[in-house]
């Protein structure tokens, strides 16, 4: 089997690994204190101005009102309007949401190839001289989706190092890596880009390429500008779980977990079995008016602030 | 460095004249030797210089442990997962700083960023915890030496943000640059014993010992009842004991205790109104049990479950239903929300708003209100970020304004998008040194512009305006701030408690309860 098949199959498991790894370590982390942060999009009839059930009186004896369509509502507003950036960083906005869109465009391509894939293994005339109506449009998507998301992609990547890369105040605070990530991307879109333009129009090569990494079967050869795109983005995908750019998970936490984890602790749940269990944990910090050694119960309970109480 | 007025943000009229800002003090040539102030000129926390290298290592040795501690799930289980997704993920966009009004109103000064503190955490965290951090660190570019310098500079720069956690709504990650603060607080306290005197040793722990920060003995609490009681026989003609540690009662009132000493007239105001609407309620004249407040909440973990743990078991020995608790901010995110995963079992006492409490006794229309009564002055709301943006409270100060006072006009931003006062996270507190001069000039800086913005087509002096802040923090940073630039004088914008005014426009009561005079 051809060393790039192998690269993308390997690619494929670094990624799914590392990603997998990263949410399990995220999500068993120690149940933390409340630090809400306020719109909570699952405050039915309050989301919209920020409120919350902290606003009725003995609200602990009121049934909670929650709606996960408000969650859903909001989440989609983050992922596809990328809203909290475009409210309070418009600038940026500008390059960042062509560059997500981009990236959506090229995961939605990845699906039309598998899809046109899948069905040539299945026997489907998938050729452009197919009589089928629905064959016809989903290889008219293929390439519109595919030039959508590398010209996208190219434009916001391309912004987005300019701006780092230009403004001070960017400039000042970005890291090797940062730069790094971006150009990594931008090399991506514009071979991407090119190898569409100049080998691929149809997407024939890489949706054979895609049948034959489905089917493991060996690939034949293909245009030198697209096995550079497939190096490219065997690499992009070993590389990605390593880097900040797996905010698309820390997100989930970040939003669902911390700002609008507002569950409150109520008598005999859950959640208060697990406050017990933290509670218990031993104190090993050590100033002075620390209870070293002693539980969180005991030290938070038994004292008046003296020193090793 | 030196802060130079100049560079701020300019503010509106009158205040537009350069001659009309108020100085930010240099140290003496002895305070400097003797404090670190080399992060600007200012000093919070009166870090005092360490006599050898020897105690500059031991120092150092120290944070190191801490800061190995703040990233282990056993020792920091109370804010490891925010902290830790806040570490990794932010993608240095810098939506933060915008959103800083202290990074902003300062003429946008570098080290005031958000994300410049948490980069210094950052690096430290990826060298000094991260396994091969070391040489991963040289690597990328980060690396980051570990000097007494560094660190003494980190602790000031912790004290640089109010932790309002605008920052934090405006990121579209999610990271938490306020939480950062607070969590840099956290390992000089919890690991090297050092914090602000205000917020430890004359706060929690005198809170804990005495019964209030303000150092208010239960004796003294109780012949300021006294006082208090005579006050409104004066003022109103009223004449009813306040009750204190009644067994049963339906509700334990707690206030910041500050409120006794500074501004009377809000306890005062809550006692006249629950006395009319026929509450069923008490005070509590038990060691901390007068002293809302819970200092811990912006510096140290234990501290804080301390108080909160000592509040809920005074309620739970007087057998109410309910603690409301009275205006103040972070009493109320502290006790409600944060404390929320500290109490359990029979300590888990419901805790209630008194914004959403009087709200509900204005509706209930127990008490007889003429908003006329309120209709001499235009009146704005502060919106205190604990309350607001960090619980959700965002209407009932509205329902209860618009009901008893026919002039009310919203300053921009406001609710969960407000600006802080200038006085969160225990700035209000802290009269160190310089300290005040600049928790004026730079972090209250965006509250007085929205002030004077939003009464700017009656600024000058013949309009009566009223600033309503229902925190008793931001009461003591707004007296603060109208003080320093003269705004009573000059404006006739005067500050005050919610209750304050219902009871205003209460019909029961001959005369204005309101006393048009600065104090």
């Amino acid at each position: 089997m051809p060393a790039l098949q192998i690269s993308i199959y390997a690619s494929l498991l670094i990624f799914a690994v590392g990603i997998v790894v990263k949410t399990i370590k995220i999500s068993r982390m120690p149940i933390h204190l409340r630090w809400d942060l306020y719109p909570i999009p699952h405050e039915k009839g309050k989301e919209r101005y920020g409120g919350s059930r902290h606003e009725d009186s003995d609200w602990w004896t009121k049934p909670v009102r929650s709606s996960i369509a408000g969650e859903v509502k909001e989440i989609a507003r983050e992922i596809f309007g990328l809203k909290t950036l475009h409210r309070y960083n418009r600038g940026l906005w500008y390059f960042s949401f062509p560059f997500h869109l981009g990236l959506y465009a090229l995961i939605g391509l990845i699906v039309l190839l598998s899809t046109g894939a899948l069905l040539m293994m299945w026997g489907v005339d998938f050729s452009a001289d197919s009589a089928s109506l629905y064959i016809r449009l989903i290889r008219f998507s293929t390439i519109v989706v595919g030039a959508l998301g590398w010209a996208l992609g190219l434009i916001g990547s391309a912004g987005l190092l300019l701006t780092r890369t230009l403004r001070k105040n960017y400039r000042e605070f970005s890291s090797v890596s940062n730069y790094f990530d971006l150009l990594l991307l931008l090399t991506l879109f514009a071979v991407g880009l090119s190898a569409w333009l100049s080998a691929d129009l149809s997407y024939d090569f890489l949706r054979t390429f895609v049948h034959d990494l489905i089917s493991f079967s060996a690939t034949g050869d293909l245009p030198m500008l697209i096995r550079i795109e497939i190096s490219l983005a065997a690499i992009f995908l070993a590389y990605l779980p390593f880097t900040t750019m797996t905010h698309f998970v820390a997100k989930f936490f970040t939003y669902h977990r911390v700002r609008w984890d507002d569950s409150p602790n109520a008598p005999g749940s859950r959640l208060e079995r697990d406050v017990v269990e933290a509670l218990g944990n031993r104190v090993s910090w050590t100033a002075p008016h620390i209870a070293t050694g002693k539980t969180w119960s005991e030290g938070a309970a038994g004292d008046r602030g003296e020193p090793g109480n | 460095m030196e802060l130079d007025p100049a560079q701020f943000r300019p503010l509106p009229s009158p205040y537009d004249k350069l001659e009309l800002e108020p100085k930010i003090r240099c140290l003496t040539r002895e305070q400097m030797d003797r404090f670190e102030c080399g992060l600007d000129g200012v000093s919070a926390v009166m870090l005092p210089r360490p006599e050898s290298e020897n105690d500059k290592r031991a120092m150092l040795e120290k944070f190191l442990a801490g800061l190995k501690r703040l990233f282990n799930g056993h020792d920091n289980w109370t804010f490891l997962q925010p902290l830790l997704l806040t570490m990794e993920y932010c993608s240095q966009c810098q939506t933060c700083s915008g959103a800083c009004r202290i990074f902003e109103e300062s003429g946008e000064i570098e080290i005031y960023r958000p994300g410049y503190r948490s980069g210094i955490l950052r690096r430290l965290y990826k060298k000094y915890v991260k396994s091969g951090g070391k040489i991963l660190s040289r690597l990328s570019g980060n690396d980051i030496d570990l000097t007494w310098n560094l660190l003494a500079r980190l602790l000031e720069l912790s004290y640089r943000c109010t932790i309002c956690r605008r920052c934090a709504q405006a990121c579209p990650i999610g990271v938490d640059n306020g939480l950062v603060t607070r969590e840099i607080r956290k390992i000089f306290s919890q690991e090297l014993g050092i914090a602000p005197k205000q917020l430890h040793e004359l706060g929690t722990v005198q809170h804990l010992r005495k019964g209030s920060s303000t150092g208010m003995t239960p004796p003294g609490f109780l012949d300021n009842i006294e006082f208090m009681e005579d006050e409104i026989r004066e003022k109103t003609g009223l004449d009813f004991k306040w009750p204190i540690d009644k067994a049963g009662a339906d509700i334990l009132l707690v206030h910041n205790a500050g409120e006794y000493l500074a501004w009377p007239e809000n306890p005062e105001a809550f006692a006249i109104i629950l006395e009319a609407a026929g509450i069923n309620y008490t005070l509590s004249s038990e060691l901390s049990g007068y002293d809302g407040v819970n200092y811990g909440v912006w510096y140290d973990d234990m501290q804080l479950a301390r108080v909160a743990v000592r509040h809920a078991g005074i309620a739970k020995k007087l057998g109410v239903k309910k603690i409301v608790i009275g205006e103040c901010g972070h009493s109320h995110k502290s006790l409600t929300v944060i404390a929320d995963r500290i109490l359990t079992g029979d300590l888990n006492v419901p805790r209630e708003s008194s914004l959403t409490f009087l709200n509900e006794i204005v509706k209930s229309g127990r008490l007889r209100l003429d908003p006329l009564r309120n209709a001499d002055m235009q009146v704005t709301l502060h919106d205190p970020c604990n309350m607001v943006r960090l619980m959700g409270i965002v209407k009932p100060q509205r329902e209860i304004i618009k009901a008893v006072c026919p002039n009310f006009r919203e300053m921009m931003p406001n609710g969960v998008e407000n600006f802080c006062c200038g006085g969160g996270g225990g700035f209000a507190i802290m009269p160190n040194l310089n300290f005040p001069d600049w928790r004026i000039s730079v972090a209250g800086r965006a509250k007085l512009r929205q002030v004077l913005d939003v009464f700017q087509d009656i600024i000058s002096s013949e309009h009566k305006k009223f600033l309503c802040a229902p925190c008793s923090n931001c009461k003591g940073q707004i007296r603060d701030l109208f003080s320093a630039y003269g705004v009573f004088e000059r404006c006739n914008i005067l500050y005050g408690g919610l209750a304050e005014l219902i009871v205003n426009a209460m019909t029961d009561i001959k005369n204005p309860f309101q006393q048009w005079e600065w104090r």
